[in-house]
């Protein structure tokens, strides 16, 4: 795709039709979780959108969110999203490797100051100078640092790049930390999850395609449109738990009811992400639906927030009266529950919990 | 060669609560506002949580008009007019058959079935030169 040409220009060279082009910005519209009358002004904005130069760090990291992202549904989707967008660097992905690949990551930042974007996963790590992750001989904070400089905008992929993820989890041998915990003068948008939610990632993405700018934020620089609901908020089991009917064991007869699984140690009330609606695997399920309560993947230290099987109400010391008389009152996540998980992952911090079979068997 | 498909699941509604009468009031409005203000409106399915059994109770409950129609364009698809007129059930997939978006339309006729104008102004073109090679090969 030329750089002067349009979207639209692009995709009839392809041969792709209107009804096409108009199929395409529906999914997005509807990924971006904007009404389905906003599809026709999001064809128009596409239409006319350049193609931004994309370079992809990938740091202290699984590859998951690679993978997620490679795995999605919808390749056509997607792979028309990467055809917009210039992805010139990714290591996973690209075809070159050694000088020649760095040399390229150079050349967009030199000639295209200002405008291209990065998107990084993987935690960086601090300790020791950086050297417990390096590439090409450089460590990953030198290469962030370099390349940020003359960014436009930074998309941090995944738990590890947007809050330090199980990198970072007690004891953090290697320093590991967060883009946003080291560039402080540019645009950052967090993409949490474990991995996240794939058409999360092209969602944001599609959002920078079509309205020119990065989407608005929560106070954790997480979309508003995919993270400004919690797990909870969304969930098709919600009436159970305003009922206050409870799966206590994950063979029960609660649990082949489908009832909540708040008591199994379920983390959606206090845990923002589009799980619930986009679900997972060409949104066939996500966890809950599959039987398992949320483990709270996209929100900061989930990894140190005790047990996956303890409910967010129980603890060794008393409750406060507030978290109290908010679940004795069936209420959405309180303020109580909210602060008590606080305090709860402030002491998990400093130990791990060791999981038994009898946390999974006994509530 | 057993396949997903060939474990048979029974889903079973979940009783109360359920989704569909609220989708179902939801409609009711939409097509008032379509009938008395033209006003067309859609329901993005993907964005609403509905307990196992709804999305089944659902298109049940709508059920079937007169037009079925199927359009292949970066994968199949499938547009119905349901057994309400001015409800249309959209159901978009990619080339994987991979369902990417699913809508309930409230309109007359769904944007996607219209040809863009753009596309009949440059189709005189394309006939035109079906036209000649035809009339080349009849010279033949």
């Amino acid at each position: 795709m030329k750089q002067d040409e349009t979207l639209a220009d692009y995709l009839q060279a392809q041969g792709i039709s209107r009804r096409g082009f108009l199929k395409f910005c529906a999914a997005t519209a509807s990924m971006l979780a904007l009404s389905p009358g906003m599809a026709g002004a999001v064809a128009d904005a596409l239409g006319k959108a350049r193609r931004p130069s994309v370079i992809w760090l990938s740091f202290q990291e699984c590859t998951g969110c690679t993978e997620s992202l490679t795995r999605s549904h919808s390749p056509t989707l997607e792979s028309l999203i990467f055809d917009a967008i210039s992805l010139d660097y990714h290591h996973t992905l690209q075809a070159c490797a050694g000088h020649f690949a760095e040399h390229i990551r150079e050349e967009v930042i030199n000639k295209h100051p200002g405008e291209y974007l990065i998107v990084v996963d993987g935690s960086i790590p601090l300790k020791d100078n950086g050297v417990y992750s390096t590439i090409a001989g450089m460590s990953n904070l030198d290469i962030l640092k370099e390349t940020a400089e003359h960014a436009a905008a930074i998309i941090s992929v995944g738990t590890c790049a947007a809050f330090g993820g199980i990198p970072h989890a007690n004891p953090n041998p290697t320093g590991a930390a967060s883009v946003m915990d080291i560039i402080k003068d540019k645009p950052i948008v967090n993409v949490p999850g474990c991995p996240p939610i794939p058409i999360v990632i092209t969602g944001v993405l599609s959002h920078y395609l079509t309205f020119g700018a990065l989407p608005e934020l929560d106070d954790l620089k997480r979309p508003l449109s995919f993270f400004g609901d919690t797990i909870h908020d969304r969930c098709y089991r919600r009436p159970f738990y305003d009922q206050g009917k409870f799966a206590k064991s994950f063979d029960d007869e609660g649990a082949r009811n489908g009832w909540c699984l708040y008591e199994l140690g379920c983390k959606g009330p206090t845990t923002h992400n589009a799980c619930a609606t986009a679900k997972w695997n060409n949104g066939v399920s996500f966890p809950i639906e599959s039987g398992h309560g949320c483990i709270g993947c996209s929100e900061p230290n989930f990894w140190d927030a005790g047990s996956f099987y303890q409910a967010l109400s129980s603890s060794p010391e008393d409750l406060s009266n507030a978290a109290t008389g908010a679940i004795i009152a069936g209420a959405a996540a309180g303020a109580g529950v909210g602060l008590y998980n606080k305090h709860k992952q402030s002491k998990a911090k400093d130990k791990h919990y060791t999981v038994t079979t009898k946390d999974m068997g006994d509530s | 060669m057993n396949t997903l498909d060939d474990i048979s699941i029974r889903v079973e509604p979940a009783g109360s609560p359920s989704q569909v009468m609220a989708i179902l009031s939801e409609l009711l409005t939409k097509l008032h506002a379509l009938s008395e203000q033209g006003v067309n409106d859609s329901i993005d399915l993907r964005s609403l949580p509905m307990f196992p059994g709804d999305y089944e109770q659902l298109k049940e409950t709508l059920g079937y008009g007169e037009i079925h129609v199927t359009i292949d364009a970066m994968g199949p698809t499938e547009i119905y007019e349901t057994a309400i007129p001015g409800i249309w059930w959209v159901s978009h997939s990619n080339s994987e058959d991979e369902n990417i978006a699913e809508f309930i339309e409230i309109t007359a006729l769904p944007a996607i079935l219209k040809t863009d104008e753009q596309e009949i102004h440059q189709a005189g073109q394309q006939l035109q030169q079906l036209i000649d090679r035809s009339a080349h090969n009849l010279n033949r």
